[in-house]
């Protein structure tokens, strides 16, 4: 091990949505980068992915959406995560509309990354959001 | 949050005081723990992609809701980035939200035998925190991954079907540790012949391990949940027995030895990091890789022991070094050499003050032909004998040894094969 081991994050796919190749992706920069990344798999519910955050002591939550139900389910996961004392950051990416970046961002959402984001400013963000140098 | 009060949540079963207490493990707190057994630790271990995070799913769902049940699953970092995708949950996720089960994903961080230390640490936590069963699922990687049987109280070894090669090479290792064999998969029509491999393989390992070795052989579906009941059944049989023959204990200590172990493990892994100008000297061949190794932790290699030197009034001489700060023992009068003896200690070292008793002692010779001054130099090696050899294999003249004195025994290379020096080397007993 050259590093030290860097804050575990979680990646999960929200909803009724089996397009997982994005999060798999950004999953693998991350553990490239040297991040312990959980990867939860697909069709995971709100309360599932904040129980998994908590079990796993986690830093961040990426989540990915395409299934256009976005608003709904982020609006339900920050809900929970208030409710359960979680303070974690939570990004989200996939296929957003510009028109409901700034209500993602207003439910407390620390940013949005759609298609074509650059995988060097996701890992740049992360490293930012946890804390790590 | 305190480690206090955190302990105490953990307590009642409080998963993110657990996960935050497993977090500090990993990060080298050591939390003191009394533990008393009442967890049955069940390692699960087999080659990758043989089934063993479905078989724990498969069991975790069946295991009745007023127990609490932890499961530990481990994914290797990479030895380049120390990073790790794990993605063994997402075939339990269905019971992530199930009040009396706890999964974490933890990384191997480096280490080999598929454990670290933070995962024992980590076993230990959730027995305290009144776990009922602890599963642990290995890396998956074969004869290397055989450390969970030091921590486990029961250890299920999957084998997946159509590996008949693969009971071969499993022999060795995964064939020694198992309690429970597992043919998984089973609703793949091929299992029954790997089945009849296994139970011939066990057959074979018990006639040299003898008749105390009676592993169960089971064919099991984690996927549609066939055998998963009887082989949950067999799980508690074999817990109550290990309750009842108070052989429960035998696994907590192996636990700490291990624990210990992979500490020491980590530690030797981070000072090799940090020895980066050993690590150059053996790539420059100034070193061979094991003396650098022994140099690394701080053996091997002869020590400076002492410097003699030789004066005409010990005194006078020790007088001068007490003056100088020096700590200077008492003067002793070593008969055979026909010497009077002085130390002044140093740091790791001495110098060894001596002066003649009479004229005949090869000391008062010595100043004689060359005055007074540095009489030789002693080091001291591990091994006397085989040092003696190497110096001889050499050419060099070995004199007056090896003989037993009052520092232990010691014996010296002749000056005139060493450039004028008399190197003593001593070994303490």
């Amino acid at each position: 091990m050259n590093e030290m081991p860097k804050p575990k994050v979680i990646i999960a796919k929200l909803g009724l949505d089996g397009h997982d190749r994005g999060a798999k992706v950004i999953a693998r920069a991350l553990a490239e980068a040297g991040f312990e990344v959980v990867y939860t798999g697909i069709r995971q519910t709100p309360s599932q992915v904040v129980e998994t955050a908590i079990q796993e002591d986690a830093k961040l939550i990426g989540i990915s959406i395409l299934s256009g139900s976005h608003l709904e389910l982020v609006g339900e996961l920050m809900r929970i995560m208030k409710e359960r004392g979680l303070n974690i950051p939570v990004i989200v990416g996939g296929i957003i509309p510009p028109e409901d970046r700034e209500a993602l961002l207003k439910m407390g959402v620390a940013g949005v990354y759609g298609p074509g984001t650059p995988l060097k400013e996701i890992i740049e963000v992360v490293k930012k959001l946890t804390g790590v140098s | 949050m305190g480690i206090d009060e955190l302990l105490e949540k953990a307590r009642n079963w409080d998963k993110s005081a657990i996960a935050k207490l497993i977090t500090m493990a990993e990060e080298g707190v050591e939390p003191q723990l009394n533990i008393h057994r009442r967890s049955h630790v069940i390692g699960i271990t087999g080659p990758p992609g043989s089934g063993k995070s479905t078989l724990i799913y498969a069991m975790a769902r069946r295991i009745p809701q007023d127990k609490r049940v932890a499961i530990l699953t481990i994914d290797p970092s990479s030895p380049f980035t120390g990073g790790s995708f794990m993605g063994n949950r997402i075939r339990m996720q269905e019971l992530t939200s199930r009040p009396n089960i706890y999964i974490r994903s933890m990384a191997t961080r480096g280490m080999r035998g598929g454990l670290n230390y933070a995962t024992v640490a980590a076993i230990n936590i959730l027995e305290y925190a009144g776990a009922d069963y602890i599963f642990i699922e290995t890396v998956g990687a074969g004869q290397s991954d055989t450390d969970v049987k030091y921590v486990a109280d029961t250890v299920l070894v999957l084998v997946p079907p159509l590996s008949g090669d693969e009971i071969q090479a499993l022999k060795s290792g995964l064939m020694e540790i198992g309690d429970i064999y597992i043919v998984s998969k089973s609703d793949n029509p091929a299992s029954e012949s790997t089945y009849r491999d296994l139970l011939a393989m066990v057959d074979m390992v018990r006639e040299v391990k003898g008749e105390a070795w009676k592993p169960v052989v089971l064919k099991v579906s984690g996927l549609y949940g066939h055998g998963v009941d009887e082989l949950l059944k067999i799980i508690d049989e074999r817990f109550n027995e290990l309750v009842k023959s108070g052989r429960l204990d035998d696994s907590l200590r192996s636990r700490r030895a291990l624990e210990m172990r992979l500490y020491a493990y980590d530690m030797l892994e981070k000072m090799l990091n940090e020895a980066k100008d050993l690590e150059l000297r053996v790539i420059n061949g100034e070193l061979t890789p094991r003396e650098a190794v022994r140099a690394l932790l701080g053996r091997g290699m002869p020590r400076l022991d002492h410097v003699a030197v030789a004066v005409k009034n010990i005194d006078e001489a020790a007088r001068k070094f007490r003056d100088l700060g020096f700590r200077v023992s008492d003067p002793v009068i070593v008969e055979g050499q026909g010497v009077k003896v002085v130390m002044v200690q140093l740091g790791n070292a001495k110098i060894e003050l001596l002066e003649p008793l009479s004229p005949e002692s090869t000391v008062a010779k010595f100043i004689e032909r060359r005055g007074e001054g540095i009489h030789h130099i002693a080091v001291e090696v591990d091994d006397i004998d085989k040092f003696i050899s190497i110096a001889k294999n050499v050419g060099l003249s070995v004199v007056g040894g090896p003989s037993r004195g009052a520092e232990g025994i010691a014996a010296f290379i002749h000056p005139k094969d060493l450039h004028g020096v008399l190197l003593e080397l001593v070994q303490h007993v």
